[in-house]
């Protein structure tokens, strides 16, 4: 394939795994639509909705896949640094706001996530953290009266 | 003169005090983000809706909408000033702004924003209390049938106006019509695609979509990006931004032009204030006697567009209060805070809620006239607010949300919904898939199945109920145009790739 088409119109593998998930989510969405009961025109079950965006959704990523199937466009330069720190950030806050407390959680998302720009010292993102973690506690928990606990205890 | 009992019923619920403070913290917000490049005006709102919930529904809707114009109005100083505009719109402005700012002559280019702005949106405001009660009236006409058009119109209208490929417009319309399936059917209570999570019941959160898509996505692509660095502030005084007489003269018939324009295209389905201010830039440079002046400084390449925006702004609640029918993405939250607030925005809204409807569109005048005499002199701190590096900004942002969104309900599965969609939001941003259409599919999403069913059980299950109605059958067309226009666009894109040479 690379060979025929050349460097400029590659066959692009992000674009088209894109269409497939849409085409996938549309047919899940048919076949669940279905199962819920599709009903006729004068009475409509609670499946006739999800089986016409289901059916729309395929039509279109079929058009998709179509229209990219050699797309000029080079596969992204994924920023992994920025995505994995954000992901793990929020996991963390999500995680840990019940188990440990507010204070503890925002300091973890805080840090972590900065970790996701390498052009920032650990001093920073230290201070930064348990800035935003304290202040932060201050600002919702005491002044807005947020149910949060600072700790676990 | 019963609009001007109502108007004076809206004066007095927008000046009672708490109205006031929070038509200010609004608009200030709306400015501080507005100046912020990579913080939107959609994000923002959606930062500050949950912490509005304890709050008076009126008082919250001011608030809201004064982020929303708020930020139109701190968008035109980054860009301005920097060159670097802090909203879509603001690109425009930056066009002629920034040359002015490199002449020397950045006072009376931030003046003319302002004034432009605030003229733009009281003209628009005006109309928007001429025009919405009048929508209404006429909208009490329409039965399931019509809503559904109108409905489905709006959300092809938005599709086929946004940039890049139709397709993946149309893809992501549909994705946010299926993820509004979620939860249980209204009619029968039949779980849909709630995969056994007691949290899918009520169905996706409003407030997890909207921070996921246009809060976590924007970071993720921002972060490593380059930044202004150093900000000479201090050159600009008050007395600099007072234009003669000559440059007065020189704006009011742009500024005229610009609003009309704006004002216009606000209130149609489907464009929202990004089109209306490219328009109004590139009919002044046609009517202009000298075109090759404009991106060198022109004065009226500020006030056109400055005022196009604002009054697009404004116009573009018309649609959303008298019809319920959200014209972009913005008005599609907006719509949807306010359905979180218990209020149904519709022909009935007006005659139900006066209170509310015209407390609000009275706050949307005192918020322009508190961002015309406050920006002004307070200029300088916006702009210091511009050296707020980015690595602290974002680690704070990422808190707001996960707090927003956590509060909501208290639930942590919440967090980790606003996590899924920042990434697919980010992956959409990379690929051209815009989200606008999404979240306009989410919030129509559930409307429109009830109209549909509601308008084919009147029909006895006949097709025919869509074009036998004259109203529907017009918005019918409307949409067959521009679905038949969408087509031909896609084979035509197909047809100019094939054109290209082949190795």
């Amino acid at each position: 394939m690379t060979n025929r088409v050349g460097k400029t119109q590659r066959y692009n593998i992000w674009e088209s795994a894109i269409a497939v998930i849409l085409a996938l989510s549309g047919a899940y969405m048919v076949w669940q639509g279905l199962e819920y009961g599709f009903g006729s025109l004068r009475r409509m079950g609670p499946g006739f909705f999800p089986v016409t965006v289901g059916a729309a959704l395929i039509i279109l990523a079929l058009g998709i896949a179509f229209e990219t199937r050699s797309s000029t466009a080079s596969n992204p330069n994924l920023p992994w640094r920025p995505l994995i720190a954000i992901a793990v950030g929020l996991g963390a806050f999500a995680t840990f706001i019940n188990l440990l407390g507010a204070i503890p959680a925002t300091f973890m998302l805080i840090f972590v996530s900065m970790i996701g720009d390498r052009s920032v010292s650990w001093k920073t993102r230290l201070i930064t953290a348990a800035g935003i973690a304290v202040l932060g506690f201050l600002f919702f928990g005491i002044a807005f009266r947020l149910p949060i606990s600072a700790f676990w205890w | 003169m019963d609009i001007l009992t109502d108007i004076a019923l809206g004066f007095h619920r927008a000046i009672s005090p708490d109205a006031l403070l929070f038509c200010f913290v609004g608009v200030t917000i709306g400015t501080f983000v507005g100046v912020l490049p990579g913080v939107g005006a959609l994000a923002a709102v959606s930062l500050c809706l949950p912490f509005t919930y304890y709050l008076d529904p009126t008082v919250a809707l001011i608030m809201l909408a004064g982020i929303f114009y708020g930020a139109q109005y701190g968008g035109s100083i980054a860009s301005i000033l920097l060159n670097v505009p802090g909203t879509v719109t603001a690109a425009v402005t930056a066009l002629d702004g920034n040359p002015m700012t490199k002449q020397g002559r950045a006072g009376i280019a931030l003046f003319t924003a302002m004034i432009s702005s605030f003229i733009g949106g009281s003209i628009a405001i005006v109309l928007m209390m001429l025009f919405t009660p009048m929508l209404a009236q006429f909208a009490l006409r329409f039965s399931s049938a019509e809503y559904f058009m109108i409905m489905l119109l709006g959300l092809i209208a938005a599709s086929t106006i946004a940039p890049g490929s139709r397709l993946k417009s149309f893809a992501m319309m549909a994705a946010g019509l299926a993820i509004g399936l979620v939860g249980s059917d209204l009619n029968t209570g039949t779980m849909r695609f709630t995969f056994d999570r007691i949290e899918l019941t009520d169905g996706i959160s409003l407030v997890s979509i909207a921070m996921g898509l246009f809060g976590v996505a924007e970071i993720l692509s921002s972060i490593g990006g380059d930044r202004p660095e150093k900000i000479d502030v201090g050159k600009i005084r008050l007395k600099s931004m007072i234009p003669s007489r000559a440059e007065l003269g020189k704006i009011i018939k742009p500024i005229l032009r610009g609003t009309f324009t704006g004002a216009g295209i606000g209130a149609l389905p489907g464009s929202g204030a990004v089109v209306a201010t490219f328009m109004a830039y590139a009919i002044e440079k046609k009517v202009a006697k000298d075109p090759s002046r404009f991106g060198k400084g022109a004065i009226e390449g500020v006030a056109a567009p400055e005022a196009a925006n604002n009054a697009s702004v404004q116009t573009a609640f018309i649609p959303t209060l008298s019809l319920g029918i959200p014209g972009d993405a913005l008005m599609a939250f907006m719509l949807g805070a306010m359905l979180i607030h218990g209020i149904v925005p519709g022909p009935r809204f007006i005659i139900e809620q006066p209170v509310i409807f015209w407390g609000l569109v009275v706050s949307f005048w005192i918020g322009n006239l508190m961002l015309l005499v406050l920006n002004l002199p307070l200029i300088g701190i916006w702009v210091r607010m511009l050296s707020i590096p980015y690595h602290i900004l974002y680690p704070a942002m990422l808190f707001f949300i996960a707090i927003g969104v956590y509060s909501v309900h208290y639930q942590v599965f919440d967090i980790y919904m606003v996590l899924a969609f920042g990434f697919v939001g980010f992956f959409m941003n990379k690929f051209g898939y815009p989200a606008a259409p999404l979240l306009l599919g989410f919030i129509l999403g559930p409307l429109m199945e009830e109209h549909f069913k509601r308008a084919l059980l009147m029909s006895r299950g006949q097709f025919d109920i869509f074009w036998e109605r004259p109203i529907s059958a017009v918005f019918l067309a409307i949409v067959a145009m521009l679905l038949a226009y969408s087509l031909f666009s896609i084979v035509r894109r197909q047809k100019n790739s094939k054109n290209r040479p082949e190795a």
